[in-house]
């Protein structure tokens, strides 16, 4: 009995130790926040975000917005502070020296003010 | 056959989207204006009525929170749902556009004076026809309506009731429409068949004749009520974010009281634009 919950503990731990390492070797990033407040949803918006990367494959990295480059940095640098402005929706995207995306995050702008919209009752261009 | 047809008007009811697409709904307290230009024109069925040459056309309307402004009828939406609305409204009687050149309708047209593009009549049609500068003048009516609509997944039923409130006709309108629209490609459509009816004093008004008029008794005519026919159709192409191309066409089949009045040389109403308009 006693032997058999050791053994199933050491299993167990086992499993959560290689979980973590897993984790530890994976790229990723956090990208904080994801979304900005505005008015509307349809303004622009100005978002004050922080990266942290993790186990980047390449020394070297650049973000863009979009198709927008923000800034190229070494990956040794973990942790990136930056504002952007958008409208709607836009991605933050890491890439490689070569261009090759490595990870990428949708951004998106959330109203205060819900727009409402009415349907029309005449149809447009419909005065003749 | 009752718990088919509720589950029937239920799924109707969801697949029904409160906007269906940007161009059929506007933001809130805010105004959708837009100008086209192009080339069209409506016909005129009175005898020396000139055809409105339809050359700048605007699109405006307002919309608050229940009143709104849409192309010349000013009214309050008292319900308004996916499913169904229901509003109440004032508008200008059009039939008086035939009279004058300078109704609201035509005002973005050049007085260009197109002359009534009829057939040659016989000599005897022409002496028994009465033309508008002839006769009295017929006044500017505001009708009050009320409409009610019915959303379906691919267009709308509406019903609507209108009746003189200015005390000129004292007449009636109603008309009962479908509207149904598609996309074929990059073109927005929609055809909307219609059924118009106009009271006995409505139409006798605008198109008998009596007393009021400078003709010889046998001239007098009396005109009935009755039910016109129509169709529309329209379509829409995005060219730009504020540009797109516009094509509006429609026909409309006037009933017995209206045509043979001496005042009406054609039998139905035509009306043809092909441009581009452009959204402020």
């Amino acid at each position: 009995m006693g032997a058999g919950l050791i053994s199933r503990s050491v299993v167990i731990l086992g499993c959560m130790l290689a979980a973590t390492e897993l984790q530890a070797r994976t790229t990723s990033w956090i990208v904080q926040p994801k979304a900005c407040i505005a008015e509307t949803a349809q303004d622009m918006c100005t978002l004050a975000i922080r990266i942290t990367t993790q186990q980047l494959p390449t020394d070297r990295v650049c973000l863009y917005l979009d198709d927008t480059l923000i800034r190229c940095f070494d990956s040794r640098e973990s942790e990136q502070t930056l504002s952007i402005r958008f409208r709607d929706e836009a991605e933050l995207r890491l890439l490689d020296a070569n261009g090759k995306q490595i990870l990428a995050q949708s951004l998106d702008v959330k109203g205060r003010q819900q727009i409402v919209k009415r349907r029309r009752i005449r149809q447009p261009w419909s005065l003749f | 056959m009752l718990k088919i047809l509720s589950l029937l008007l239920i799924f109707a009811t969801l697949a029904v989207q409160a906007c269906p697409d940007e161009a059929s709904c506007v933001e809130e307290n805010s105004w959708q204006l837009g100008v086209a230009i192009g080339l069209g024109a409506r016909s005129n069925p009175l005898v020396d009525g000139d055809s409105v040459p339809l050359v700048v056309m605007p699109d405006i309307a307002w919309y608050g929170e229940k009143a709104y402004f849409d192309n010349g009828e000013l009214g309050y939406q008292w319900v308004e749902t996916p499913a169904y609305a229901i509003e109440t409204y004032l508008t200008l009687d059009r039939e008086r556009a035939f009279f004058s050149f300078w109704h609201p309708v035509n005002v973005f047209a050049p007085n260009a004076g197109f002359a009534s593009d009829s057939l040659l009549a016989s000599a005897e049609e022409a002496s028994q026809r009465v033309s508008i500068d002839q006769i009295a003048s017929r006044k500017w009516a505001v009708n009050a309506g009320m409409r009610l609509h019915w959303f379906t997944a691919s267009g709308e039923w509406t019903i609507s009731v209108e009746s003189d409130v200015s005390d000129v006709h004292q007449g009636q309108k109603a008309i009962l429409a479908y509207t149904h629209k598609g996309q074929a490609g990059s073109w927005r459509w929609s055809i909307r068949p219609a059924v118009i009816w106009k009271s006995e004093n409505l139409t006798d008004y605008y198109y008998g004749l009596d007393g009021r008029d400078e003709i010889i008794g046998q001239q007098f005519y009396h005109a009935e009520g009755g039910i016109q026919p129509a169709i529309s159709v329209a379509a829409t192409r995005k060219i730009s974010q504020d540009w797109q191309w516009i094509m509006r066409a429609s026909y409309q089949y006037l009933h017995t009281g209206m045509r043979d009045s001496p005042l009406v040389e054609e039998n139905a109403i035509r009306s043809l634009f092909i441009g581009v308009g452009y959204r402020f």
